[in-house]
């Protein structure tokens, strides 16, 4: 999405925001009633200030990876999210517009050292790389179908989506993947098989699914179930292919004074070691499935979370409410996903009963920012 | 509400970042170590292409040509006969016709008296009605160049013709083609009239148109024979002709039989043998008659066989015209350049040929005009002997000011001791005459230092002869001219380490002439050579000696190398030599500008093996981050390695002696994330 694009979209937002407040005596024909925007990234190693310049760029200092191998394991997790969506009335009809970023890895411990550290401190040693990631960037637009009502227990909504894919790479090592560094230098020994995908363009695909919220209210105690992003995308668009099957032992190139040679192509030679390009015409890929299961009363929040992203484990979190006048404040904790064992802080705030507007804010792994920890995260969010 | 706003803004502000995913990357540096290269400098990669050399002690040797000619010499320029004719030499036969015109044509009396005994008194007939006569066997029609036509007259009437005048007329336009007058034909006797029929044109059709008949009367009676009269006998001979429709006789139309000669600079030859070449003939004809080429060359023999080709030619057919080519393959024949009857005239430069072109009667008769005609060539084309026998001639080859290049010191510089140095010039004459050289010049000459040094020898600006080659078995004719310290300033030549030689070399053949009586001989690779032989003794010392080699050394297509941020090149190297070397590299950009040297410190020595044991280590070049712009702008490089002997020591380079370096580079690297 460009910037040019992303400002149209901002602009008609508080167009229609202003438009809403203008008419509010008026019935309303278009009505905002969310917009929420939250980032958080996982890992169960990756220090925070290591991990946020995936998202705001920068650079990772050595001292930030340095903090980031003291939590390495022999297979590890990383993974970030990203959102900004709008969710609106258009006379009895409700839809959202949300744009997503969707990055999941697992991943050795040696790959993280080769790509983050390089391959001279650990020369001598042999390198296995296994890895598998996956990263998705898409708009949905969602048109939300609410209040199916199930033997009046269960209040059903369904909303079709369409997805637009704006960025998506994947990469998947099958069997063994390893690397060695002859301490000298002088030998490079691989043994490489995998595939990688990788498209950046505007728009790199199209796809449609569902999401679904089922819940039940008995009394003071809310039960649901909520499946997000079930669906599938066609990326019709040249896919760039990278690949390697091959076992090889690279040591320079042989040269003889007085004899001409390219280093150029030289280079190319190792190049062409490391990766195989080729392009792939049609790829379907499933899009970020995202299914939790969510307890609530007046007490706490307790919920499950899956999602079907490389390196992700099943998520449960409790938070444990207090309420003062019209704020309510909510303070527990999540383990799984990428992450380990991570706070979680919420705040949400009243802002007028009559409207039901209501901010939320919510602030996970704040520890991180403290301490060498792993997992961050934050949303925002505001109801009407 | 302003929570509303910040809200909003902070909403915004996530949109934004996330829409603009693409352009957002998260960077980092690591270290990579890279195999870069491997190299084994051997001696021969320093000191250029050697040709010998061995242990501790033995004399390495150089080669170098300075000079070649190949006379190869002997240029044959293409030869032959082109001709062409048209009918100023096509020939009509010579053939008769007779006519009888008897008693009773003349005068239908008398076949009322046919047989009948009596007296005839004297006539006088004139213009009498005239007489047919078919001349078709001589031609339909033609324009006559030259030639004549005879008329025989005979009197077969019993009585004495006193007067018979007449005219030949072409019956088709009445043009009387000649007039004959016989006076006083006996009975039974003949008489002969010739009409020159120059420039005339005759058809079939003629007629003889008698103006004047007078006979006397008979001495009593005689016997009346009405068959009887004047026999007419009708001739062509000797026709030429300018057109005609006619049936032309098998002739010959063109005969060569003569020598040719051929030029050769100078050169007076006796024989060539044929390496390649072709004698190629080629014919074309706008006349209808079919017509046989012979062409025979005595001069030419393979395997005693001289050329001897007989070619059918086909005539035109309906107006177009023949054309025909062959080639024949010359390769392996002797030509004897000695002339036709080389036992009565035995000379030079010069083949004997003969050629025939018979035009082969069909019968039919044919039109032809002066239009038409035969071209006809033949030649020996391309021809490059085997070898030459004969007079080669006086042949003068300047060199003027020219150079070869010294591979052997090419890349080199610095100072250099040879312990003994010489220098042969080996002169090679792979010809069988005797040849001269005189050596005006010959310079060693250092460019990179701008330093000449002329050779100081007794063969400077002295004719120097060589004698012939061996015909039988042939072998050729080497001298050597050895430049030793005591003869010539050798050492100071060669230590001066000459990337060229110039030279300024007068090279003649036959200088004195014609001395072997056409005996010299040249072979196909015969050749005239001046190799110089360098030889130094395996015992020498250099200080700050230089070998430099440029190398492509562009890293601008390198993807992503303005990520690559500082480095090192560590060098692993197994030296066997007996000195050390330092290994820098001296960058450029596109225009030949120096940018900057890699390399020039102390860290990268690679140290000089003791003795038999070689010197085992790790040097290592440091490339800061301030040079890699260097690097980066960089289009070539010269790698340069600074060799030292220990001070004050001469030592031995063994042929096997070596020089490995491994090459990697550890770089920090940034890495960005997509």
């Amino acid at each position: 999405m460009s910037i040019k694009s992303t400002l149209t979209i901002g602009i008609l937002l508080l167009t229609s925001i202003k438009l809403s407040a203008i008419n509010d005596s008026a019935k309303p024909k278009f009505f905002i009633n969310e917009i929420a925007t939250s980032f958080a990234i996982g890992s169960n190693h990756l220090n925070s200030f290591a991990a946020l310049p995936f998202i705001f760029r920068g650079n990772i200092n050595q001292k930030n990876i340095e903090k980031s191998t003291v939590l390495l394991m022999a297979k590890n997790r990383t993974g970030i999210i990203a959102n900004a969506g709008i969710k609106f009335s258009v006379q009895e009809y409700n839809f959202s517009i949300n744009s997503a970023l969707y990055s999941g890895f697992s991943y050795s411990k040696d790959f993280f050292l080769l790509l983050f550290k390089g391959n001279s401190q650990s020369a001598g040693k042999v390198l296995n790389l296994g890895m598998n990631g996956k990263q998705i960037g898409f708009y949905t637009l969602q048109y939300i179908h609410k209040n199916i009502n199930y033997k009046n227990k269960w209040q059903l909504q369904i909303a079709p989506e369409v997805y637009v894919i704006n960025n998506y790479a994947s990469i998947k090592t099958k069997g063994k993947n390893t690397l060695f560094t002859s301490e000298n230098g002088q030998n490079i020994i691989a043994e490489l098989n995998y595939n990688a995908y990788q498209n950046t363009n505007a728009i790199s695909g199209f796809g449609f699914g569902s999401s679904f919220l089922a819940y039940k209210i008995e009394g003071n105690k809310i039960s649901s179930w909520r499946v997000k992003n079930l669906g599938i995308s066609l990326l019709p668009n040249n896919l760039r292919v990278f690949s390697q099957d091959t076992n090889w032992n690279y040591s320079g190139f042989n040269f003889t004074l007085g004899q001409n040679f390219s280093v150029a192509s030289r280079a190319d030679s190792l190049r062409r070691l490391l990766y195989i390009e080729s392009r792939q015409r049609n790829r379907i890929t499933m899009m970020p499935i995202q299914i939790s299961y969510g307890i609530e009363d007046v007490k706490k929040i307790i919920s499950f979370n899956y999602m079907a992203m490389p390196g992700y484990l099943p998520q449960i979190s409790y938070m444990k409410k207090l309420f003062k006048a019209n704020h309510r404040i909510d303070i527990g904790a999540q383990m799984g996903g990428w992450s380990l064992l991570n706070s979680k802080f919420g705040l949400s705030t009243q802002l007028n009963k009559q409207k039901q507007q209501k901010l939320v804010l919510e602030i996970i792994g704040i520890e991180s920012l403290l301490i060498n920890y792993p997992g961050f995260g934050a949303c925002l969010k505001i109801n009407w | 509400m302003k929570i509303i706003k910040l809200s909003i803004l902070a909403f915004l502000c996530t949109f934004l970042i996330l829409g603009c995913k693409k352009d957002r990357k998260a960077n980092w540096d690591a270290a990579y170590l890279i195999p870069l290269a491997s190299s084994r400098i051997e001696f021969n990669n320093v000191f250029g292409n050697y040709i010998s050399g061995g242990a501790n002690n033995a004399d390495y040797i150089y080669e170098t040509k300075l000079y070649e000619n190949s006379p190869g010499l002997l240029s044959i320029p293409d030869t032959g006969l082109n001709t062409s004719f048209t009918l100023a030499r096509l020939k009509l036969a010579d053939r008769s016709i007779e006519r009888k015109i008897s008693l009773g044509e003349i005068n239908p009396l008398f076949l009322l008296l046919d047989g009948t005994t009596t007296s005839i008194p004297a006539q006088n007939q004139t213009n009498l009605t005239p007489f047919d006569i078919d001349a078709s066997d001589f031609f339909d029609q033609a324009t006559i160049k030259t030639g004549e036509m005879v008329l025989e007259f005979e009197n077969e009437l019993p009585v004495n013709l006193s007067l018979l005048e007449f005219d030949l007329i072409n019956k088709a336009n009445g043009d009387i083609i000649g007039s004959a007058t016989f006076n006083n034909v006996a009975p039974n006797t003949k008489a002969i009239k010739i009409i020159d029929l120059a420039n005339k044109q005759i058809g079939a059709a003629l007629q003889v148109k008698i103006k004047t008949l007078q006979t006397d009367a008979s001495s009593g009676n005689v016997l009346i024979d009405a068959n009887k009269g004047l026999n007419i006998k009708i001739s062509v001979r000797n026709l030429t002709t300018s057109a005609a429709t006619a049936v032309f006789p098998s002739q010959t139309v063109l005969e060569q039989d003569e020598p040719l000669s051929q030029y050769f600079d100078g050169a007076e030859l006796k024989y060539i043998k044929v390496r390649s070449g072709k004698l190629k003939i080629s014919l074309y004809t706008s006349i209808a008659e079919n017509m046989t080429l012979y062409l025979k060359i005595p001069s030419a023999t393979k395997n005693g066989v001289m050329i001897d080709e007989e070619i059918k030619v086909e005539g035109a057919r309906n107006g177009r015209p023949t054309s025909l080519s062959k080639e024949i393959d010359m390769a392996g024949y002797v030509i004897d350049y000695r002339g036709k009857d080389p036992d009565i005239t035995d000379t030079v430069n010069t083949f004997y040929q003969i050629m025939r072109v018979v035009l082969d009667s069909s019968g039919r008769k044919l039109s032809v005009s002066l239009n038409d005609s035969i071209n006809l060539s033949y030649g020996l084309e391309k021809l490059v002997p085997e070898y030459a026998i004969g007079y080669l001639g006086n042949t003068i080859n300047e060199t003027g000011d020219d150079n070869v290049p010294m591979a052997i010191f090419e890349k080199l510089n610095g100072n250099i001791n040879f312990n003994n140095v010489s220098m042969d010039l080996n002169i090679t004459n792979g010809i069988g005459t005797e040849g001269s050289v005189l050596a005006r010049k010959i310079i060693a000459s250092n460019s990179k230092k701008g330093i000449d040094i002329p050779l100081t020898a007794a063969v400077i600006n002295n004719p120097y002869i060589i004698g012939r080659a061996n015909f039988n078995p042939f072998f050729n004719n080497v001298q050597q001219v050895t430049l030793q310290n005591s003869n010539s300033n050798v050492k100071q030549f060669v230590e001066n380490l000459p990337d060229k030689i110039k030279f300024n070399m007068q090279i003649a053949t036959s200088p004195n002439g014609n001395n072997n009586n056409w005996q010299d001989f040249i072979y196909y690779n015969s050749k005239f050579q001046i190799d110089l032989r360098l030889k130094f003794q395996n015992l020498l010392s250099f200080n700050q000696l230089q070998f430099k080699d440029s190398i492509n050394f562009n890293l601008n297509e390198i993807e992503n190398l303005e990520r690559v941020k500082e480095g090192k090149i560590y060098l692993f190297f197994e030296n066997r030599f007996a000195f050390s070397i330092n290994l820098k590299l001296a960058v450029y950009d596109k225009n030949n500008r120096f940018l900057d040297t890699i390399g020039n410190n102390d860290m990268n020595e690679i140290i000089a093996a003791s003795g038999a044991v070689a010197a085992k280590g790790k040097a290592f070049i440091n490339i800061p981050p301030n040079k890699w712009n260097s690097i980066k702008n960089a289009a070539f490089a010269y790698i340069i390695l600074t060799a030292n002997t220990p001070p004050n020591t001469q030592i031995s380079i063994n042929s096997s002696d070596y020089c490995k370096i491994d090459v990697s580079a550890d770089v920090t690297y940034q890495i960005k994330a997509n």
